[in-house]
């Protein structure tokens, strides 16, 4: 037997041995595997996912906005965005100066980033399709596209400051900025696998997770009354050369805005040249002094307290002392009014009658009246930047104060406050909330959202908003809104002339800011304008010449475009 | 001479020996490990029968998904060209533009007041035209 020789039984223990580190092995390497593909096979698989696939963000799709009839006013179309993958670039320095004048960059701006130690970078966002093309054409490795979207809009500038512009991928102001959660869908992802160096593997595919469109808002402008309100607001500034002029129309039963805007405005797709003042709509972010179109809120609160007498006489002298200051009616180079009744007063505009109406129901009770019509506060509209107005407050409140505020000077209102205030004389009584947006639709046609008319509060009763109503044709009719009297509808306004500070702080002589504000028809109101043009440099300055023509073109073409059926007047007009 | 047969005991259970017939005498296998055999056959058969269901769905599944992702890019392309349509039918019908065509190609104005006649229709002659 060989000395090396070995027991059966040695063999066998070896073996079980052997047998029992191979079962080790072998539930370890199980067990192991077991740890890997189901304990931890989540975790790693996004790990290595990571690695694997590079990841370009793509922008979304924004929702579009329409007017009231669904008729587009900012729409999207297809731009592309030029992107890198710096490993794959081969010659830098070559590709930059192959771009540099088709991107119109700075060659080093280029090469700068292109060489970044970036798996991907964008070099140029949303460039417009032919620029795109030559691009594609130079055939360069590692110059990637993708497609995305850039605001555009059918109408030009339409509503401009209205509706607001977009940055790069959000809204910066007006209605884009107030509803981006809503315009602004979720973001897209352009995916593609690499190797460990970043460069794309080949005989792979591009992955693109498309972005999700955003919600459809549907305004309640109406893109022919917006059109005609603009039309008319370019007409009077080549006309009078005014420093601004703006108008907001809106329904007086639901307080939904019809349109609203500005002049100057600002070029939509060129924002960045224009100074950002202009990119706000001054009808709901401007206030200032509202002059006598304020009257018609002092003449509600007296008739609704019962304090006013239409037959009741007064004598205006052109000017009424109040704390020992002379406050001047607008007729004081002509002696005043002399002796006039409260309903003439109204028709005439008469300021000192007005301080006597104010001394008669208190500055408390006024202000009272004041606040409940809106001013002071933010009406609450979907627009950002809503100013509030200054009114009085009641430690400021002496009798000059009150006198002032009787006729519409020395307090603070926007145009919005005083349209929405005059809509509710015009619907009964009842102040409304003004909005913008009627609803919200998302990419199924489901509604999102849906605004309905708001109520805020009943002001004054009916029979005193009827009363009022009669005044204020009366203004149209034999009083300083004669030339706002429309043909064929019957309206009721009233006129507005507020002076300014001048730099010194002392009220201008020469420096006005003209206003009209009424609505029409009278039996069953569909709008209420208002309508102001500030600082008038040529031409006749008088409110009878600019502010009253200019509510009577809109207010006679917007009806006319609704289908308003002419009012019908009395006999002996019609006869005439 | 025939063997005797050995018993083997293991776990108290009794196993017979195979007995190996003697040399030209035809053996037939055993009816029960025959249809062992063909049990055997027929499982590891539906198995691998399974296996092609279980392949051929996941493969459907795939073609299927490529499909979805063709007809969702599809989808996404029809959707953009539509979109750009709205916008081209949006430009074009724009109340802006047709008023500027209208002024500035067509020569066409606003009527004059004595151009107009205002029909003051009542309630009264709605209803009879209404009659």
């Amino acid at each position: 037997m060989s000395e090396f020789a070995v027991s059966r039984k040695t063999v066998r223990v070896r073996l079980i041995i052997g047998f029992i580190i191979a079962i080790i092995v072998t539930f370890s390497l199980i067990g192991r595997l077991a740890w890997i593909q189901i304990v931890r096979a989540d975790e790693l698989y996004e790990q290595a996912w990571e690695q694997w696939n590079h990841v370009i963000p793509v922008s979304t799709g924004r929702g579009s906005i329409y007017d009231h009839q669904g008729r587009l006013l900012a729409g999207n179309r297809q731009v592309y965005t030029v992107a890198a993958i710096p490993p794959q670039v081969e010659e830098p320095q070559a590709v930059a100066e192959s771009l540099a004048t088709v991107l119109n960059m700075e060659k080093q701006n280029i090469f700068d980033i292109i060489t970044l130690e970036r798996s991907a970078v964008y070099i140029k966002r949303k460039v417009e399709p032919e620029v795109s093309e030559a691009i594609r054409e130079m055939n360069i490795p590692g110059i990637i596209f993708f497609n995305e979207e850039k605001r555009d809009y059918p109408g030009g500038d339409l509503a401009s400051q209205l509706l607001g512009f977009v940055g790069m991928d959000q809204g910066w102001s007006g209605i884009e900025v107030y509803y981006d959660d809503y315009l602004s869908g979720s973001e897209g992802k352009l995916l593609f696998p690499a190797d460990a160096w970043g460069r794309q593997v080949p005989h792979d595919f591009n992955r693109t997770v498309q972005p999700e469109t955003g919600h459809d808002i549907y305004l309640t402008i109406d893109e022919t009354i917006q059109h005609i309100v603009e039309k008319e607001l370019d007409r009077i500034m080549e006309e009078a050369v005014p420093k601004q002029t703006l108008a907001v129309a809106v329904d007086p039963k639901t307080g939904a805005v019809l349109a609203a805007a500005a002049r100057p405005s600002y070029e939509l797709l060129n924002y960045e040249n224009y100074d950002s003042e202009l990119w706000d709509l001054s009808p709901f972010t401007s206030s200032f002094e509202p002059g006598s179109t304020f009257k018609i809120i002092t003449l509600a609160a007296v008739l609704e307290e019962g304090l006013f007498n239409p037959e009741e006489h007064y004598y205006c002298p052109g000017y009424a002392t109040v704390s020992g200051r002379r406050i001047n009616c607008w007729t004081v180079d002509r002696g005043g009014h002399g002796d006039i009744t409260f309903h003439d007063s109204v028709g005439a505009s008469c300021n000192p009658a007005f301080i006597e109406l104010g001394n008669r129901i208190g500055a408390e009770k006024l202000f009272e009246y004041i606040h409940a019509f809106g001013f002071g506060s933010i009406t609450g509209i979907d627009y950002p930047g809503e100013s509030s107005g200054m009114v009085f407050s009641p430690e400021y409140r002496g009798p000059l104060e009150l006198a002032t505020t009787s006729f519409g000077q020395g307090i603070s209102v926007t145009p919005l406050q005083q349209v929405m205030a005059i809509a509710a004389i015009a619907n009964g009584g009842y102040l409304y909330r003004p909005y913008l947006v009627g609803h919200i639709e998302d990419s199924d046609g489901d509604y999102v959202f849906e605004h309905k008319p708001q109520m805020v509060r009943q002001v004054i009763s009916n029979d005193t908003a009827e009363q009022v109503i009669d005044l204020m044709e009366s203004v149209i009719l034999e009083g300083t809104g004669s030339t706002a009297q429309l043909e064929g509808y019957r309206a009721a306004g009233k006129t507005g002339t507020a002076e300014k500070l001048d730099e010194n702080g002392v009220y201008s002589s020469s420096d006005f800011i003209y206003s009209f504000i009424g609505f029409a028809p009278i039996e069953d109101p569909r709008i209420v304008l208002y309508v102001a043009v500030d600082s008038v440099t040529k031409g006749p300055r008088f409110g009878s010449y600019t502010s009253a023509p200019l509510f009577k073109t809109i207010m006679e073409e917007s009806l006319n475009y609704l289908l308003v059926a002419p009012s019908e007047l009395p006999a002996d007009d019609e006869e005439q | 001479m025939q063997q005797q047969a050995r018993q083997l005991s293991l776990s108290g259970r009794v196993i017979s020996p195979p007995s190996y017939p003697s040399q030209g005498v035809a053996v037939r296998p055993e009816p029960g490990r025959r249809a062992k055999k063909v049990k055997l056959f027929l499982i590891i058969t539906l198995c691998f029968l399974l296996s092609l269901v279980v392949v051929a769905q996941y493969s459907s599944l795939v073609i299927a998904n490529y499909r979805l992702s063709s007809l969702r890019t599809e989808l996404g392309a029809i959707q953009d060209t539509s979109r750009q349509l709205e916008l081209e039918v949006a430009r074009l019908s724009a109340v802006g533009r047709i008023d500027q065509i209208a002024r500035d190609e067509l020569g066409m104005v606003d009527p004059e007041l004595d151009q107009l006649r205002i029909i003051t229709a009542g309630r009264d002659l709605g209803n009879r035209l209404g009659e």
